[in-house]
């Protein structure tokens, strides 16, 4: 599951919000905040960190979850694509024009 | 990012795009409105672009579809929501145009004279980042969009 699908359910974003505001957060921790099961809660934290959203590391029988920051946020992965594309397809748009004119100029002559 | 008065600003949920061109105001709304002129500029370099249905008015539509060098065929549907010549063109990109009103982004394009030449003005607006997930969960949409740019962009790392 990639990071868009991961976030797209209430809890997890829930999740997310709560471990950006405290930094880290063990599994308990997060589970206090919610109604639901632990089990229910700990397969969301592993949908998070497999998507990439959320770190994890073990101390002793803790396991410790911190926003993953190295992931690359798809929305502006997608962004920079979108907006190399636009940049050479205005080169592009320069170069036809600039040559529409001089073919209109001289067909003036 | 300047450089022969070109600027790109990203902030929040828009991308804006500033350039200006050594042409007419007339002549640059021109090469935006009409199919002819749209496939000679429209497709990154290596792809061909054929027009299924082009209608420039308010609320019109504009089917195309480009086609990869990798043989891949990228349709396309995007509609015209306020024209005014030579003014400006808004219109909404509509993804494959197979899916419902899924809406990847608006684009508002500008076109101010300047002397001799225009400055143009786009603007993109892209919905808010629950609006992407919910169209991602619904149709995968991103993935889709990505994998095509993304495809375009290693199509055109080859040719630097």
């Amino acid at each position: 599951m990639n990071a868009f699908a991961a976030l797209a359910d209430d809890t997890r974003r829930e999740i997310v919000r709560l471990v950006a505001k405290n930094g880290e957060l063990t599994s308990t921790e997060i589970g206090q905040n919610f109604k639901i099961s632990p089990p229910a809660i700990s397969h969301h934290l592993k949908v998070l960190k497999s998507a990439k959203v959320l770190n994890m590391k073990k101390e002793a029988q803790k396991r410790i979850y911190s926003l993953n920051g190295s992931s690359i946020n798809e929305m502006e992965d997608w962004l920079v694509d979108i907006v190399d594309l636009w940049n050479k397809r205005l080169d592009k748009l320069d170069k036809y024009v600039l040559k529409i004119k001089k073919e209109r100029a001289r067909d003036k002559k | 990012m300047i450089k022969n008065n070109v600027e790109t600003i990203v902030e929040g949920n828009k991308v804006i795009y500033k350039r200006y061109f050594d042409v007419p105001t007339e002549l640059l709304f021109e090469v935006w409105s009409m199919p002819e002129h749209l496939s000679e500029w429209w497709g990154p370099d290596g792809f061909t672009l054929t027009t299924k249905s082009m209608d420039f008015t308010n609320g019109g539509i504009w089917e195309f579809i480009m086609h990869g060098p990798d043989g891949h065929d990228y349709k396309n549907k995007i509609q015209f929501t306020d024209i005014k010549e030579p003014h400006y063109i808004y219109y909404k990109h509509l993804g494959d145009g197979e899916g419902d009103q899924d809406v990847h982004f608006e684009s508002k394009i500008i076109f101010e004279g300047a002397g001799e030449g225009t400055n143009l003005t786009m603007e993109q607006i892209f919905p808010s980042k629950e609006e992407l997930e919910r169209v991602n969960e619904k149709y995968g949409a991103i993935e889709g969009a990505k994998q095509h740019i993304g495809n375009l962009s290693k199509y055109l790392e080859k040719l630097k």
